[in-house]
């Protein structure tokens, strides 16, 4: 009885503070929004690029590129500057390898290949429908990736070619599906 | 789970998409909601079905298998299994991995283990010999033997996932053949 009574505090103790700790996040969350739009955009995506990330670990799925990592560069580099682009994709291709240990010339690759594709794609075809951009940036970055990794840095073909193909295809899906809406919010 | 509990949850899952369908459509066409959100609604959820039925599909995959074989599953995660049973009087268990770290991390990989209680000693240059090879119909990354507390086995990894009774069987049959012609003595346990 004692135990069960000491074990009732202790919980609510530790609801207590989970709630205080995601209040205090939502609270700098709302703070970046009001005082920094584009900061307050690469977290966001930066949060959204590593759930793809972990579910695709957790499911094991190393030759399906589930994260959203291209299709939230495009966003950053059409609706807030290309400045963001670039700032967002090293956070997730160069120093997120760096805090774990697991650079190499393969996050370099990666780095380079995001930050033209969708770069390029946005000061070419920036002015048309999103699908057409996104498509065409997308498709420049699995064709990309496929020549540097059969050539210059090769890695197992079966890999190769179904993470060129997969990127492509999630991407695309992200742009027709959560485009629109991210276009909104981001214009507004 | 009883077969009542089985059908039970796969009607609460059925009923729940359904739910979740029908009242984004009410908040769209009652104007609650604009389109684009409705889109991207409809696709999440889409999403998110899709990997439960994709793990759903490899957990009754697993569980023919496991049935065909006549082993038994002990333990894992509905993706990473491990099945134990007997196949010609030998103790085996199989496990399905991902590993998210390492050389071959993100590759699904079946291990199939000879095991023992009793302490074995293996020439490892020949069980070595297998090592990323094709074997009938399977890519052996590699063959080694591991010691434990409790066990001792030998440990062959498969590069991806094997659903087929026939090709689990050969590597068994293959491990079962390593065991005589790559052993060195075996010491009896106390």
């Amino acid at each position: 009885m004692a135990i069960r009574n000491q074990q009732k505090p202790e919980k609510k103790n530790e609801l207590l503070s989970k709630v205080k700790k995601y209040g205090f996040y939502a609270i700098i969350v709302l703070l970046l929004i009001k005082l920094n739009k584009p900061l307050f955009f690469i977290v966001l995506f930066t949060v959204f690029a590593f759930i793809g990330k972990q579910v695709r670990s957790q499911f094991g799925l190393k030759m399906v590129v589930l994260d959203p990592l291209m299709f939230c560069a495009l966003l950053l580099a059409q609706f807030i500057d290309i400045k963001s682009a670039i700032i967002y994709v090293a956070i997730n291709t160069l120093i997120v390898d760096v805090l774990t240990n697991l650079v190499s010339i393969g996050s370099f690759l990666n780095f380079f290949l995001y930050t033209l594709s969708s770069v390029l794609s946005v000061m070419l075809f920036g002015s048309m429908d999103m699908l057409i951009y996104g498509c065409i940036g997308s498709l420049m970055y699995s064709v990309l990736y496929f020549f540097f990794r059969t050539t210059v840095l090769p890695d197992d073909p079966v890999a190769v070619t179904a993470k060129s193909i997969t990127s492509f295809v999630f991407t695309f899906l992200y742009i027709s599906f959560f485009g629109p809406i991210f276009k909104i919010i981001m214009m507004a | 789970m009883e077969k009542w509990q089985k059908v039970s949850a796969k009607l609460s899952a059925i009923i729940l998409s359904f739910l979740v369908l029908f009242v984004n459509l009410y908040l769209y066409l009652n104007g609650k909601i604009i389109f684009e959100l409705l889109l991207a609604l409809l696709f999440l959820q889409s999403l998110i079905s899709g990997l439960m039925l994709f793990t759903y599909f490899l957990y009754k995959k697993f569980q023919r298998l496991a049935d065909n074989l006549g082993f038994i599953y002990i333990q894992g995660t509905f993706m990473h299994p491990k099945f134990e049973g007997h196949y010609k009087g030998k103790w085996f268990q199989l496990h399905f991995v991902s590993k998210e770290t390492g050389g071959d991390w993100g590759v699904p990989m079946t291990y199939v283990k000879l095991q023992w209680k009793e302490k074995k000693t293996f020439d490892d240059k020949k069980l070595a010999a297998h090592n990323r090879k094709d074997y009938k119909h399977s890519s052996i990354i590699e063959i080694k033997h591991v010691v434990r507390d409790y066990k001792n086995y030998l440990l062959l990894k498969r590069r991806w996932f094997t659903f087929s009774p026939k090709k689990i069987e050969e590597l068994m049959d293959l491990l079962i053949s390593l065991s005589e012609s790559a052993k060195k003595k075996t010491v009896r346990k106390a």
